[in-house]
Order: structure tokens, then C-alpha cells, then sequence
């Protein structure tokens, strides 16, 4: 068992025995066995000298204990690192961001604390996973329905707080959530919104409360332990629909993106959306390779004989609709009426999901995740997003511009870099998982038993980040390895963000004990020798 | 401070014992005598259904006694409708041959109910019709592993065997072993197989 960087074994000693008087001997880990379970199963870096490893672990089971364990790591200066269920695989897991820290297992504080059904709303603990909450919902029988991301064995509270996202109306996850308890650095306790108000009973109806708007801070950061966070659900509603437009031309990317976009702003599409190129995102041959590789060179026309000759049509945009059946025809038909301006256009009425759906179709349909209904099956086998689940990947979620040129150019300048790339990078589609925000979703793949793989991996991210930034593409996310170098494109005004950063470190963790390095944000004491 | 957990199965109560049939058989192979050490009780035993050695897996394990429960890739059924509740009441130990992506959704939910892999083997097919079989387990059935592959009905029965025949309390997982068998393929997997076992740590 290593110490935290900085800390003496006397005093690592002394606060393991505090952080055992406080939550129980049986809730503190320091074996090399148990800590090892803390290891990030999808990290680049496995096996490594830099992989993020922690020191020990502590489990409390309430935010009294999470006090008084903030407490103990301010006296002894021990680094640590909270997470919620540990499964942010592809981002650094339960791993931290400073190796050596310990690591606060929040898997305890798994209560459902509130779900009212009437104001449509649940209020949880951040141990608390979508399957928990999702079963919750169905115990008690309530007309309710969750957005989720890909797994279901996530925390709604770490996943809120990393910014994903899933496909409902509240696709957003930090976006939909309202109100937050958190434990400061020095162990106070904080409750923002309408949480500030004692007795208030608009907790997870209000989000702003009186002056500042404080959440955000919490997210993406190091700057307090959310213990308790709101969010909204939808009510359960009468239909679910899924649909697609289908247009055959390289050029119709322009008036496709622009119709979806104002869609999208005006509320007529209001939840995710896809768009796929078969073609792009298709299978390659020699002929496709050349055309990728002459970049700008290749016009728009040998695309569509390219197409042509593959038999393929070149966009896909897959849309979703919530709500009483005949808002959700009228939505639909006024889609189709908007994009009958595309010559050719062609459209798919899809799948019509009906409330309540019995326990059957909720175990049988492909489309869980449309449906608020928490799901693994995305292990379940090799496919184009996840090409080898036995191990794990990465994710590069790439922000382009809501427009023709941001999907054409991004396509093909990070679909000829991946395909020079030895790493074994797949290209996903665009999806909307956040307002008036589409990403292209890259999977590149580790290995727990191949360093060459996970060398050449870190090689493709780091030059994938590198060539975004060049376009003015950014990511919205990043693993714990690479915080440092995806912050710093974020580079406006001499790196005017990651000062105020350091500025609000500073003030609110002076001993700089919560997470150091999450998202590139550092105590005064590390910064610049991180 | 050291850890002071031990690897047993906890909550199961006293080691099954066969009955004097099995016993004749599992001696012939080479087992151990009950008394010595006998059968982890198991719970469940979770088979993926597309695979025939899976199938023979679930079929010895069924005639053991052992409840059986086919997936289709998908381990979210019997996660959600089955062991998050059991796991949480009281961890019980479970064993499996299915593909990879099972195995590490189980492991990782495992972790939280303080439960570990006790056995683990991975089975890749070879385009020559070899199968090569990487075994960790537990020292004590070293003994028993490469005569068990040789023997019928066929590997997936074995792999059963030596699950339901990984030992109680105090055995670390020590071996690994490579082993190559020479099949007839009529069944082509896709991916490598692994057959498992997942048991609760004892914290005392």
C-alpha cells in the first residue's frame, strides 16, 4: 500500500484509523486485494506506471459520516476522490485523478430519498444507480418515466455530474436536475436552490433559489461532494415513437441539418435525435478510401455515384417522439411536411410504443433506452460502437456546429484520421444528448492485456483532440488521463477559464484535498508541478 | 492496516456432500473424496444459449442439481430481476459459461456486494479446430483439470465440474494452466467463452 502523494505514513496511519473510528473499521480498504477492486477496468494506461491507482477506500453511509471524513482528510491532508456507483467506464471510473488518493466510495448512500409522482420528480443519494431508481419507480407503481444513458448500473447523480446524457425530453442530465446537497472541503454542509430555504417544498421544482446559480460549479470539478441531488422525470406518457428521414444525397447534409436544427430550437423535435451517414459511417473499400483521402478534392457528385454504385442513401437522421398520440402524429407529420422540400426524401414511421407497456415488452424491446427502461445490453456483444467489450474503450464525443458543413467536415476529417490510425477507433454517429448540441460519438478501444493497444490508443486520442481543436471542435467530456491536455484547448484569453478555476479552488479547498486534478483544476500546492 | 478478509463462501452453510454414485464417478476422474472437501453450493448457474459447450455446461449443472439460466448475451434479466435482490439480502455464490461481457458486467457488480471471481477460465476457439483453454483456479484442482477437458461429454460438462467443485474457505487462487484440446467444431463461437465462478468474501 503506497501513501498519498505528500503524505507522511504517520499521518496516513493516523487518518485511516480516524476515517475507520468514523464510518466503521469495516468501511476503510487499504489491502493491495480491496483497493485493487478500485481500479479503472477501461483505463488506457492498465498496468502502467501511470496508471491512476488509489491508496485505500472509505465507505460511509451517510453524509454525517461524509463530514466528518472531510473533516479527518483536511487535518491529515489526505487526497481524496468521491465517486458515486464507480462505473464511469470510459471516462476513469472509480480510479482518481491524482494516484495515490483515496478514494470515497459513495455505493453506501444508495436511499431513494423522495419520487413524487405528482410534481414528477426524484430526489437520491448518489449510491443510488438508474436500476435502483428504476425499480423504485416500478415497486411503487408510478406513472414515471427516467431517461437513461447507455448502462443502467450508473448513478442518475454521477452521470448528472459528468454531464451525459440519454434520449428522452430530459436527455440532459445536468440540465434535469434540480437542487443539490453538497459536503464542502472543510465539511459543511450546503444545499442549493430552493434547498437554501428551510422547509421549502420547491426543492426539485426551482432551480435558481436567490443569487447565484451555484450547480454548475459542482459539476465537472473538485469543489465539494454532492450527497443528495433532484432530478425531473417525465410523466409516464401515452405513446413513445421512433422515426427516421432518410435523404440520398451527399448535399442534402445542408438543408437536413438546417431543418432539424430549427425543429430542434422550436421545441417541434424535443428530445434526441441521430444522424448517421451509411455511407460515411459504412463499410470502406478502395474506392471510398481514395475519396475520403482527397478530403475537400472530392465533390460532392463522386460521393453520390459512390453511394450509388453501394446502393446506399447518404443520411439517416433517427428522431423520438413523447407524448398523447396526437400531438405525436401532428409533430410527425409537420417533420415530414418540413423536409419535403428534399427532393427523393424518404421517411420511416417506425415503432410506436404504447403506455403502460407490461413487463414482458419492457424486458423485450431493442429500444430500452428510448423507453426510460435501464439496460446492460450495451456489453452485450462486438458492435459498431463497441468493437471489444472484454475489455473497454474511451470515449471522444466531438461538439460540431448544428450544420451541414459541421457534419460533412467532421465526418471525413476524423473518419481519414481514424482510418490511418492503427488504434482501432470507431466512428459513431452524431447524436443530440444535450440541447441544442450535436456530438460525434468515437469509441477507442483499451485492453487489459495488450499495451500496444492502449499505446496506440493514447496516441489516436491525444492527435484526435489535437485535430478537433484545430477545426474549433471540442470535447465535452474526458477521462481522468487526459484532463489536463483536453482543458487546455479551452485556451481563450491565456487560459482565462482554467485561472478562474484555480481562483474558486483556491477559496473553497485551500488544503486542496477534493479530487485534485479533476478536469484539469489543481490545489495551489500542486499547481504547476502537475 | 491489513485486511482481514478471507475468501469463503459465506452465508451457505455446510459444503454439500454427493451421494455415493456421484461420489464413484468424481473418484474415477480423479475428485476428491467428500469430507476432504466437497461441492460449493452454488445458486444459479447462467449459460449463454447460442453456445453448444455452454449448453453441456448447463446440462451437467442441471443434472448436479443446480439451477440453470439461459441469456442471450444479455445478463440484465437475471442481474435485475434475480441477483441484485438475492445479493443484497445475502451474497450466494454463482457460476457461469457464457461470453466474456457477462463475466465482467457479473465481476463488476459483484464487487459491491464484496464478492470476487473464484474460478476463471477462458476458451478460444482456434481456425484449426483447437481450442485453447486458459484456467485460473484454485491449486487444489490442478489435479483434475486436464483429465476433466479430455473427458465426456465434452468440455463445457467439465467446466461445470470443476466449478461446482471450487473449493471453500482459505484457497487463493494460485494456478493458471494452458490447455490446448483437440474438438470437432460444429459449433463456431464468435469470441472466446469463459466459464466462472463468483463467491461472497467472508469479512470476519
Amino acid at each position: 500500500m503506497a501513501n498519498p502523494p505528500g503524505v507522511s505514513q504517520q499521518d496516513f496511519s493516523a487518518a485511516l484509523q480516524a476515517f475507520a473510528d468514523a464510518v466503521g473499521e469495516e468501511w476503510v480498504f487499504s489491502s493491495d486485494e480491496d483497493v485493487a477492486l478500485y481500479r479503472d477496468a477501461h483505463s488506457p494506461f492498465w498496468g502502467e506506471e501511470n496508471e491512476l491507482v488509489a491508496s485505500a477506500a472509505v465507505a460511509p453511509d451517510n453524509v454525517e459520516e461524509v463530514q466528518q471524513v472531510m473533516r479527518i482528510a483536511n487535518r491529515y491532508q489526505i487526497p481524496m476522490f468521491p465517486f458515486s456507483t464507480g462505473r464511469n467506464l470510459g471516462y476513469g471510473g472509480s480510479a482518481p485523478a491524482l494516484s495515490g488518493s483515496v478514494v470515497l466510495d459513495l455505493k453506501r448512500m444508495n436511499r431513494v430519498v423522495e419520487v413524487s409522482e405528482r410534481n414528477a420528480y426524484a430526489l437520491v443519494e448518489p449510491g443510488v444507480s438508474y436500476f435502483d431508481l428504476y425499480r423504485y419507480i416500478q415497486d411503487h407503481d408510478l406513472k414515471l418515466m427516467m431517461d437513461v444513458p447507455g448502462p443502467g448500473w450508473g448513478s442518475p447523480i454521477g452521470n448528472a455530474l459528468d454531464h451525459g446524457g440519454g434520449m428522452t425530453p430530459y436527455r440532459d442530465h445536468f440540465q434535469a436536475h434540480c437542487g443539490m446537497e453538497v459536503v464542502l472541503a472543510n465539511g459543511e454542509l450546503l444545499r442549493t436552490g430552493m434547498g437554501a430555504m428551510p422547509g421549502a417544498e420547491t426543492w426539485q421544482q426551482f432551480k435558481y433559489g436567490i443569487g447565484p446559480d451555484l450547480d454548475g460549479i459542482f459539476s465537472q470539478s473538485n469543489y465539494g461532494v454532492v450527497t443528495k441531488m433532484g432530478f425531473w422525470l417525465l410523466p409516464e406518457p401515452e405513446v413513445v415513437r421512433t422515426v427516421s428521414v432518410i435523404a440520398p444525397r451527399h448535399d442534402d447534409a445542408g438543408p437536413l441539418m438546417e431543418i432539424l436544427s430549427n425543429l430542434s430550437y422550436s421545441g417541434v423535435i424535443d428530445s434526441y435525435f441521430s444522424i448517421r451517414s451509411p455511407v460515411l459511417h459504412g463499410p470502406r473499400n478502395a474506392e471510398f478510401d481514395a475519396l475520403r483521402a482527397r478530403g475537400s478534392a472530392a465533390t460532392a457528385a463522386e460521393w453520390d455515384r459512390h453511394a450509388a454504385s453501394r446502393n446506399l442513401k447518404f443520411w439517416q437522421a433517427s428522431l423520438t417522439f413523447y407524448g398523447p398520440e396526437e400531438l405525436v402524429d401532428a409533430r410527425w407529420r409537420h417533420v415530414r411536411e418540413r423536409y419535403s422540400a428534399i427532393p427523393d426524401i424518404e421517411f420511416d414511421d417506425g415503432a410506436t410504443y404504447r403506455f403502460p407497456m407490461t413487463a414482458e415488452e419492457r424486458e423485450q424491446t431493442a429500444e430500452k433506452g428510448a423507453l426510460g427502461i435501464p439496460s446492460l445490453d450495451t456489453f452485450t456483444g462486438r458492435s459498431a460502437q463497441n468493437q471489444d467489450v472484454a475489455d473497454g474503450h474511451i470515449g471522444f464525443f466531438v461538439v460540431v456546429p448544428m450544420t451541414g458543413e459541421g457534419v460533412l467536415d467532421s465526418l471525413k476529417v476524423l473518419g481519414h484520421e481514424f482510418a490511418q490510425s492503427n488504434a482501432g477507433v470507431t466512428l459513431g454517429t452524431f447524436g443530440s444528448f444535450h440541447l441544442r448540441t450535436i456530438m460525434l460519438v468515437c469509441m477507442l478501444r483499451t485492453s487489459r492485456t495488450d499495451p500496444e493497444q492502449n499505446r496506440l490508443t493514447r496516441i489516436a486520442y491525444e492527435r484526435a483532440v489535437n485535430l478537433a481543436a484545430e477545426h474549433n471542435w471540442g470535447t465535452y467530456r474526458t477521462h481522468n488521463g487526459f484532463m489536463d491536455f483536453v482543458l487546455s484547448k479551452y485556451s481563450f484569453n491565456d487560459n482565462a477559464l482554467s485561472r478562474f478555476h484555480a481562483t474558486l479552488k483556491d477559496a473553497v479547498d485551500p488544503n486542496g484535498i477534493l479530487s485534485a486534478g479533476r478536469y484539469g483544476i489543481w490545489p495551489k500546492s500542486m499547481r504547476g508541478s502537475a | 492496516m491489513t485486511s482481514r478478509r478471507k475468501f469463503i463462501g459465506l452465508g451457505i452453510g455446510a459444503a454439500v456432500l454427493p451421494g455415493l454414485a456421484q461420489a464413484a464417478e468424481w473418484s474415477s476422474m480423479g475428485w476428491t473424496q467428500a469430507g476432504e472437501f466437497g461441492r460449493l453450493p452454488l445458486y444459479k448457474a447462467i449459460y449463454e444459449k447460442a453456445y453448444v459447450p455452454a449448453q453441456g455446461f448447463a446440462a451437467r449443472m442441471q443434472q448436479r442439481g443446480v439451477v440453470i439460466h439461459g441469456i442471450d448475451a444479455d445478463i440484465t434479466g437475471v442481474w435485475f430481476n434475480d441477483l441484485a435482490l438475492q445479493w443484497r439480502r445475502r451474497p450466494v455464490a454463482i457460476a457461469g459459461l457464457t461470453a466474456p461481457a457477462a463475466l465482467f458486467c457479473l465481476e463488476q457488480l459483484a464487487w459491491d456486494h464484496r464478492m470476487r471471481v473464484a474460478f476463471r477460465a477462458t476458451h478460444m476457439q482456434h481456425s484449426d479446430g483447437t481450442i485453447e483453454h486458459r484456467i485460473q483456479a484454485p491449486q487444489t484442482l490442478a489435479p483434475q483439470i486436464r483429465p476433466s477437458l479430455d473427458a465426456e461429454p465434452g468440455w463445457g460438462a467439465s467446466m461445470a465440474d470443476l466449478a461446482m467443485h471450487c473449493p471453500l474457505p482459505g484457497t487463493s487462487v494460485a494456478t493458471e494452466l494452458a490447455v490446448d484440446t483437440r474438438v470437432v467444431v460444429d459449433d463456431v463461437a464468435v469470441e472466446p467463452l469463459v466459464s466462472w465462478v463468483i463467491a461472497p468474501v467472508n469479512s470476519a
